[in-house]
């Protein structure tokens, strides 16, 4: 479902360039849950910025259910994205002047969606995501496991077919991480999306299908897992 | 004074001591600027623009203030007291028990009788030759020249030519010198008296000197300080002059007290009332420098720059809070880090400090150079405009202001405020800062906090009824009741306070609005009471407020993922809204004033035309034994080229038992071509038309016509349409064995009012000139002609043709040309100031975007990734910066035109001015205003909607 060809990546500051990605060849298939691992600096986040569309690639494709979403204007792939993906970001990145439930359904209203469906839909993930009760809260009434679910259900209000994670648990406890994790792989089983999720952390893996280690913007593994 | 100097001098030491010993504090200071260089030139040129603005206000203040006080030290000197008798002279013998108590207290250090009278003066040889265009009244004084050098502190010096004047010899003060090109050597003619004799023979004298001083050399008696100048008579000759009944009577004794009342020392003063108190001579008392000093504080032109200068000052401090609140939210999650990493809590809110002080002292120099620009620019205006006013020749009195002048003082508060305000709100909010949990402040979230009465709150409720249950004056009554308003709803009723603060403001606005006062002070707090109350409902009722703007702009494309951002961010950021809300109302608020006020001015002027004087285009008067202007006779009227009608009029001075009744007697003319609509008639009038009742009113004597003022509302004299009363006609009458007045009984009946007539023709009723009485009573009256011009063009040659014949006329067309000159001068030059002004409000709003562009970024990565596109990012910036800019000149209208109405109900007093309100001038300012702030925030909007949604990725930056 997602393929990338000979994805390459290269920074260029004043002083020196840095190749981020090297004629990355991947291919991840629907309905499964993707950790790309690797030490910090190694290209985990690049890979998935090119992938989800949000960072023009140097060189290569990413074909996206048969779409080449680089032949796209920035416009279209916007529009691409808003349709097809949801975002988990390891710093939530909730809007602090919207309540839970307004950030929820933000994505929905953007697809325009009217807002009284929107709402409806979003109060039915905040309550999968077990937090009916803080629909009205702020953000900086949430704890740091409450502010990333309230950012999962975002991600996944608006129905999209593929959740890409940064780092999801990196501000978390291993407790809270653990709980986040198994959430999402409720919410894979149930709705058969895809989820690729970037990590440093060799526990998360245990969590998903497939995982592609990453080293020096190359991929120098990829391996099924045996998931819990 | 010395405060701010100790508090500036021992900042700089900390400052510096800091400097070296925490190399590092000043490397993270350094780099937060270097690191984002255009929000720290922002910084820089916001902190520059507030302290300008405070500097040019005090400027202002400062150069108006040195003109009053030269001007009073120009007329007065040493002079502080002035005792006096105009008629009969003061008897010098009366107050030596006065005079010697003073003296041997040691509170006075000198006491100088004086004469003077005013005297017809002009070129020798021109009262024989009846050539009266040339006379001037001036002031001839005269006193012991020897003695008078011990006067004051400052002894003053006073010539050898003066003190040796023949009797045939003079002095005259440079002023007057300049004007009737007068040099040593030439000679003038003092008509004294306004009998035939004393203008065909006048007395003739030779300027000896030309004087150019201060004070007793420069003194023309008493309330003259308007006038043409002063001549300095040999004391002898002068003593034949004014005639007093015994030798030791003068015009005036003038005292002067030990200490400079100007200069602020007024030890002596109430030492010496007392004593004058005590003795209470039988004569008038001035109180000379600090009645006019009085007079001057209390007038409008006063008004206007205190009133300027607040605004500006409140509008600087705003300026200035709302950056550096700003700067210290930034700067929050840094400090949060800092922390972490192992900075004591004083250190890491030193860095942020220090940052702070770098702006403010880079800031400094350019802020002191650009107010004085600033206010020398404004001021020049003003000199410009009072000059070119003066030059009319119309008008006396119109102050000729002065020299720009600022003093260290006033640099110093504002470099102070300058640095100080940003010093003290940093240092304030880092501590709020670090009381902050670490890991919120990292993770850049507020701390939340369950709302909660607070015990301050609960004394400011205190303090607030004991201020308004104190017996005093209008202002802490008001203040106090705003305290009460604003911490009721925190403290007694703590848990609908949310419900009632949406409408609590109203309640001190309302009692500013209905609170009758015709003081200027109080309103000019009113003005702010009313402008800070309509900010603080505004903010309360915010959530209100920015759903009708939702509403308005709900048409748009993508409209609800866009208002959902753009119309929370000013609902949650109240603070922050608020401050730009300030901003904007404030200038607005002025701009509106300044607008308003002089436009129902200058459009009355202009609506009056008709009614100023009747539909008339002229008028010319004469003063019976006013010499500089004999009465034109019929004939005299008639060989006049290019004159329409005229008629005469007769002002009389009449009275019932209790009141006083001016009359004024008109002829035919008057009632055959004046353009006078009426209000209301007695019913015999019914059904007649307007020319055949002035007929009705030319032919019955006994019948008046009343302006609507008049009988409408009079404090004076309550008389309604069909009333009939007597009066008595006053003649006074001067003969040989002095003055006597004369009576003659009349009965007036009010049969007609007429509406929209101003005050400046007639002040009660009109009669027609076949009363009887007249022509007893119309030698002693003031009187004149009414006149129309054949052609609107002839105004100039028929103005010179009674030039010519000594006679000075007024036109309709001067009077309203000179009042649209002074206001559209004036409201020039206040825009002129405030315009400026609107500047703060556009760096305040550049700020606040390009802060929050740089504080949202991770957001907008965010919407970007859930699918907002650039244009819908740049809408919601583009609608939350409308929002606040749209509001602020919302409340600054609402507020100013409030605030314009008890103005206008002030100069409205109890005469005839319509509110007239210039709704294209307002809307083209608000529209004009709101296109230039949104442009200024494209810039920041465009950056912001330019962020990619990889920013919302990275995990740090
Ligand atoms: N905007 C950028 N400009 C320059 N270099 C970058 C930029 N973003 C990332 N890099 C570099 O690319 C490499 C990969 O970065 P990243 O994908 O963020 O790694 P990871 O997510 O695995 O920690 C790093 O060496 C990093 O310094
Ligand atoms: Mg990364």
């Amino acid at each position: 479902m997602i393929i990338t060809e000979n994805l390459c990546k290269i920074y260029k500051t004043k002083e020196f360039e840095v190749s981020a990605l090297k004629d990355v060849n991947i291919n991840i298939e629907k309905g499964k849950i993707i950790s790309i691992l690797g030490p910090s600096g190694s290209g985990k986040s690049t890979l998935l910025n090119c992938l989800s569309g949000i960072d023009r690639p140097t060189a290569g494709k990413v074909i996206i259910d048969g779409t080449d979403i680089y032949s796209m204007k920035d416009d279209g792939i916007t529009k691409f994205r808003a349709k097809n993906m949801g975002f988990i970001f390891q710093s939530y990145n909730l809007i602090p002047v919207l309540s839970v439930i307004e950030n929820v359904e933000l994505p929905l209203l953007v697809l325009g969606e009217n807002e009284s469906s929107a709402r409806k839909k979003s109060l039915e993930l905040i309550e999968k995501v077990g937090l009916s009760k803080r629909a009205k809260y702020f953000p900086n009434q949430l704890s740091g496991g409450e502010a990333q679910r309230v950012s999962i259900a975002r991600a996944l209000v608006a129905s999209p077919k593929i959740v890409w994670a940064d780092e999801p648990t990196g501000a978390l406890d291993t407790k809270t991480g653990k709980e986040i994790m198994s959430l999402i792989t409720d919410l894979n089983r149930e709705n058969d999306q895809t989820f690729v999720i970037v990590t440093h952390d060799q526990r998360i893996t245990a969590y998903s299908d497939e995982i592609f280690e990453m080293d020096s913007g190359e991929i120098i593994k990829m391996y099924k897992s045996e998931k819990m | 004074m010395s405060i701010f100097i100790t508090v500036i001098i021992i900042l700089g030491i900390i400052f510096v001591s800091g400097l070296i010993s925490n190399k590092i504090l000043i490397k993270m200071a350094f780099r937060n600027i270097f690191r984002k260089k255009n929000e720290a030139l922002l910084m820089m040129i916001g902190s520059m623009i507030s302290m300008a603005f405070i500097i040019g206000a005090l400027g202002l203040n400062d150069s108006f203030n040195n003109f009053v006080y030269k001007s009073i030290e120009n007329n007065l000197g040493e002079i502080d007291y002035v005792i006096y008798d105009r008629e009969n002279g003061v008897d010098a013998d009366e107050l030596s028990d006065m005079i010697d108590e003073l003296q041997s207290e040691d509170y006075i250090d000198g006491v100088l009788p004086i004469y003077y009278k005013f005297f017809p003066v002009t070129k020798a040889g021109d009262s024989k030759k009846m050539n009266f265009t040339n006379f001037k009244q001036l002031s001839v004084v005269s006193f012991d020249y020897e003695k008078a050098v011990y006067f004051g502190m400052n002894k003053p010096e006073i010539p050898d030519e003066i003190k040796n004047l023949k009797e045939n010899e003079v002095a005259v003060t440079s002023d007057y010198s300049v004007s009737s090109g007068f040099s040593v050597g030439d000679q003038i003619d003092i008509i004294q008296g306004t009998d035939p004799m004393s203008l065909l023979f006048p007395k003739k004298y030779t300027i000896k000197y030309i004087i150019d001083k201060k004070g007793i050399m420069n003194y023309r008696g008493f309330n003259s300080e308007g006038f043409n100048g002063a001549v300095y008579l040999n004391y002898n000759a002068m003593k034949k002059i004014v005639k007093y009944s015994s030798e030791n009577r003068y015009t005036e004794v003038l005292i002067s007290a030990k200490g400079d009342i100007l200069g602020g020392n007024r030890d002596y003063s109430d030492k010496i009332n007392d004593i004058i108190n005590k003795y209470s001579p039988g004569y008038g008392i001035s109180y000379a420098k600090a009645d006019r000093l009085e007079s001057v504080s209390s007038g409008e032109v006063t008004f206007v720059f205190i009133f300027l200068s607040v605004f500006a000052i409140i509008a600087g401090i705003v300026l200035l809070l709302n950056m550096y609140d700003m700067l210290i939210s930034e700067r929050k999650r840094e400090l949060g880090i800092l922390r972490a990493g192992g900075f004591s809590k004083k250190w890491a809110r030193l860095t942020v400090f220090y940052e702070s002080i770098f702006y403010t002292l880079f800031s400094v120099p350019f802020g002191v150079i650009f107010g004085i620009i600033l206010s020398r620019f404004t001021f020049s205006r003003v000199t410009n405009l009072t000059s070119g006013l003066s030059d009319l020749n119309i008008l006396s009195g119109v102050p000729i202001f002065d020299k720009f002048y600022i003093s260290i003082n006033s640099v110093l508060i504002g470099s102070a405020v300058g640095i100080i305000l940003p010093v003290i709100i940093t240092y304030f909010y880092t501590f709020t800062v670090n009381r902050l949990n670490i890991v919120n402040a990292i993770k850049d979230v507020k701390d939340y906090r369950k709302p909660k009465s607070k015990p301050v709150y609960w004394i400011m409720l205190v303090l607030g009824i004991i201020l308004t249950l104190l017996p005093e004056n209008f202002y802490t009554k008001i203040f106090g009741i705003s305290l009460i308003m604003l911490f009721i709803p925190f403290t007694v009723f703590f848990k609908y306070r949310n419900i009632l603060n949406r409408f609590i403001p109203a309640i001190p606005m309302i009692i500013s609005f209905f609170y009758k006062s015709q003081s200027f002070i109080v309103l000019g707090e009113k003005a702010f009471i009313i402008l800070f109350a309509t900010i603080m409902l505004s903010l309360y009722n915010l959530d209100i407020l920015t759903g009708a703007f939702g509403f308005l702009f709900s048409k748009i494309k993508n409209a609800s993922p866009i208002l959902k951002i753009a119309l929370n961010y000013p609902v949650r950021n109240k603070r922050r809204t608020g401050m730009i809300i300030t901003l904007y109302s404030l200038v607005i608020f002025v701009l509106v004033i300044m607008t308003v006020v002089p436009y129902i001015q200058v459009a009355n002027l202009q609506n009056s035309k008709d009614t100023l004087f009747a539909g008339f285009d002229g008028i010319l008067v004469n003063v019976p034994g006013d010499l500089t202007g004999k009465k034109l006779s019929d004939e005299e009227m008639k060989e006049i080229e290019n004159l329409g009608a005229y008629g005469q009029f007769y002002f009389l001075t009449s009275k019932t038992e209790d009141q006083e009744v001016p009359l004024i007697v008109t002829s035919k003319t008057f009632y055959d071509v004046n353009k006078l609509s009426f209000k209301e008639t007695i019913d015999e009038f019914k059904g007649m038309s307007d020319r055949e009742i002035w007929q009705e009113l030319y032919n019955n004597p006994h019948y008046s016509v009343v302006p609507e003022f008049y009988v409408k509302d009079n404090p004076h004299f309550s008389v309604k349409l069909g009333d009939e009363f007597d009066v008595k006609i006053q003649n006074i009458v001067t003969g040989l064995l002095g003055r006597r007045t004369e009576g003659y009984d009349y009965k007036i009946k009010i049969a007609a009012v007429i509406s929209g007539v101003s005050q400046s023709l007639a002040l009660g009723p009109i009669v027609s000139d076949k009363m009887d009485v007249l022509e007893n009573v119309k030698g002693g009256s003031v009187s004149g002609y009414l006149f129309t011009l054949g052609k609107p063009s002839y105004i100039e040659s028929v103005r010179s043709a009674f030039k010519e014949k000594g006679q000075f006329s007024i036109f309709v067309d001067d009077i309203i040309g000179i009042g649209m000159r002074i206001t559209q001068g004036m409201v020039n030059i206040i825009n002129s100031f405030l315009y400026f002004g609107l500047i703060a409000g556009i760096i305040g709003i550049s700020i606040t975007v390009v802060k929050s562009v740089s504080e949202r970024k991770k957001t907008i990565g965010m919407m970007k990734s859930i699918g907002y596109g650039k244009s819908m990012i740049f809408m919601t910036f583009f609608i939350e910066n409308s929002i606040s800019i749209i509001l602020g000149i919302l409340i600054g209208i609402t507020a100013g035109t409030v605030t314009s109405y008890k103005i206008y109900e002030i100069i409205r007093g109890n005469g005839y001015l319509k509110f007239i309100y210039p709704f294209k001038d307002i809307i083209i300012m608000a529209v004009g205003i709101y296109l230039v702030s949104i442009l200024f925030t494209f810039i920041p909007s465009l950056k912001a909607s330019g962020i990619s949604a990889a920013e919302a990725m990275k995990n740090e930056d």
